[in-house]
């Protein structure tokens, strides 16, 4: 699915959000959860206002799935399929959500790692994180 | 109708002010056309777009990204009528354009990208919500009068 260039552009940029997981994660929830404020329909544990610590917390969970992801782009179904399991039995995050998260995830790329990121990067992110929800969906049905 | 709160305007028109038009149009455009490559099909016409640096450096892109990112422009100084402002817009785009308005959403979103890029921490998430809620309002506009 994503070429050799593109594998690399992903590791490039997650070299650059390795060890700041929660920070990004943080980051990506408060903006998904300003901007889309249906999202946290999702997130019954968090609140309706959740504080930096949740956030922190969970964001760091779902940025270290990320990694699980960059680390295994060659067999994702294989890396992410409890992830999968999940989401299709228990979360069941409508599938019309994943691209808000996405966008919410190329603002904050876009907003921290600036003339790095450069429309090449976000061609590959786009693209991976586009191939992760499909993933993620897959069980639906 | 949609609505702008006092502080959404305010987020809105304040950023717009720093933005370079030309610029910014033409890096809206050119990310369109590269991280979405199917949006190609409305621009053959524009000679070559054979790889991402050849369409972020392309003249006829540049120049048709100034012209749209100008009509932004138009909406930024009329929020409170974004229908009015793109009905003739939004006739063109539906009967001699044919462009699908999901297009209309993803440049929107692209937009969204390109100003987080500029100006950093300064596009908190209130602001990125001001603008989305901008883009969601001018792509809903231009979709108005189709038929």
């Amino acid at each position: 699915m994503l070429s050799a260039q593109e594998r690399a552009r992903v590791m490039q940029v997650w070299d650059l959000i390795a060890g700041h997981e929660a920070q990004f994660g943080a980051e990506l929830l408060l903006r998904l959860f300003t901007v889309y404020p249906s999202t946290k329909t999702y997130f019954p544990n968090l609140g309706a206002c959740p504080d930096r610590v949740q956030l922190l917390s969970h964001g760091q969970r779902m940025l270290e799935a990320v990694g699980v992801a960059v680390q295994h782009l060659d067999h994702l179904r294989a890396a992410l399929s409890p992830l999968a399991d999940l989401h299709a039995q228990v979360l069941r995050v409508d599938p019309t959500n994943f691209p808000l998260l996405i966008q919410c995830f190329q603002v904050v790329l876009a907003a921290h790692l600036q003339d790095e990121f450069t429309v090449e990067m976000q061609a590959a992110w786009d693209k991976f994180l586009t191939g992760v929800a499909v993933v993620l969906t897959e069980k639906y049905r | 109708m949609v609505h702008f709160t006092a502080e959404e305007k305010a987020a809105i028109t304040s950023l717009w002010g720093k933005v370079n038009v030309e610029e910014a149009g033409g890096e809206a455009l050119g990310r369109l056309l590269v991280v979405y490559p199917w949006t190609q099909r409305f621009f053959d016409t524009f000679g070559n777009l054979s790889s991402a640096s050849a369409i972020m450096g392309n003249p006829k892109v540049k120049s048709h990204g100034k012209k749209v990112l100008t009509s932004f422009g138009d909406a930024v100084k009329n929020l409170d009528n974004l229908k009015g402002i793109f009905a003739k817009l939004s006739e063109l785009h539906c009967d001699k354009l044919h462009v699908d308005p999901e297009n209309f959403r993803l440049l929107g979103n692209v937009l969204v990208i390109i100003l987080a890029n500029h100006f950093g921490k300064e596009f908190t998430p209130q602001v990125q919500a001001a603008w989305q809620k901008m883009v969601t309002g001018v792509a809903n506009a231009l979709a108005y009068k189709y038929h």
